[in-house]
């Protein structure tokens, strides 16, 4: 898969449902509708891996009927939607933290992961009970057990090695878009995220469309990225790839 | 007289709410995919019972308050 990686906090359900007189969980609701449009609309936008944030590990603190519901349409979603993403060369697969999802959830979310293995269009990465500084922590305790195991030499950590066990070889955001108008992270993709394009979208994520996230690959083409360094200044595309050409010649050896 | 008046104020208040509430539902589910309205449409009915409810009576109380006019 050579194409963008978008990165998306999905923000604003609950405000665009309180706008309306509606409960929180309609916010939600509505939300689905903007994944499954996105979804649809990625590939045709260049998109290879498109990656979402829908569960953060700082949801728990919200009460527990807006949680389960969160979960409840988690489950929905999975076992209504695995048919055409699979239809339409979709592979979903979650990351974060398995172990303190409901198992309902969690075995919706393995059954729709088994069922779309096969996808090659694009790559639909869930965050769920996901936490940056978790993932961190956790690559960092296993590079920790590798040393004490013997297998590795403390001094060949390095920055690539970190990475390497963050990421698992998956590519870095190039464009992490923010909807609903706030302009922070919130522990999302903090280590990958390090060189992506931010794009900040005043719409609530309800209204968020696939024509909201043309106008930000194209806001994104036109800009500059220099990756730290001062020249030559390359537009977007051609950087990418360079890179990709990069990396083709690297493992070519 | 008085007894007339509140109940069709009361009718009116009713269907109104009534009213309100169908446009909020209608709204919401055109604005969703077919495929999410089963999501949404159990506690459409839920809230729409008492919204039926409040439009029957609604329209029980503004017949009598106009029969008792005529």
């Amino acid at each position: 898969m050579s194409g963008l990686h978008v990165a998306i906090i999905m923000d604003g359900n609950g405000r665009w449902a309180r706008r309306r007189g509606l409960p929180r969980w309609r916010g939600h609701v509505a939300g689905v509708d903007s994944v499954r449009d996105v979804v649809r609309g990625a590939p045709d936008l260049g998109v290879s891996t498109l990656t979402l944030y829908a569960f953060s590990s700082d949801n728990w603190k919200r009460p527990p009927t807006e949680v389960g519901r969160l979960f409840w349409l988690l489950r929905e979603y999975c076992r209504r939607e695995q048919r055409e993403l699979k239809e339409n060369g979709c592979r979903l697969e979650a990351f974060g933290r398995r172990d303190r999802i409901p198992k309902s959830a969690g075995a919706a979310l393995e059954e729709a992961e088994t069922f779309t293995a096969g996808g090659t269009r694009l790559l639909l990465r869930l965050g769920i009970d996901y936490s940056s500084r978790w993932a961190i922590a956790e690559a960092a305790r296993e590079l920790a057990q590798q040393v004490k195991a013997g297998t590795l030499d403390p001094d060949r950590i390095s920055v690539d090695s970190l990475h390497s066990q963050l990421t698992q070889h998956l590519p870095e955001p190039d464009l992490l878009i923010r909807t609903a108008g706030e302009q922070r992270l919130s522990d999302f993709l903090l280590w990958e995220a390090a060189y992506a394009e931010l794009y900040f979208s005043p719409a609530y994520w309800p209204d968020f469309r696939r024509s909201h996230l043309e106008a930000a690959i194209a806001e994104f083409r036109r800009r500059e990225r220099r990756f730290g360094g001062l020249a030559p200044v390359v537009p977007a595309a051609a950087a990418r790839e360079l890179l990709s050409a990069t990396a083709e010649a690297l493992r070519a050896g | 007289m008085m007894r007339r008046v509140v109940g069709r104020a009361l009718g009116y208040l009713l269907l109104a709410t009534a009213s309100c509430w169908a446009a909020v539902a209608s709204a919401e589910l055109a604005r969703l995919s077919p495929v999410l309205w089963p999501l949404v449409l159990p506690w459409l009915v839920v809230t729409g019972l008492p919204a039926a409810a409040g439009a029957v009576t609604a329209t029980a109380l503004l017949r009598t308050a106009g029969s008792h006019q005529g």
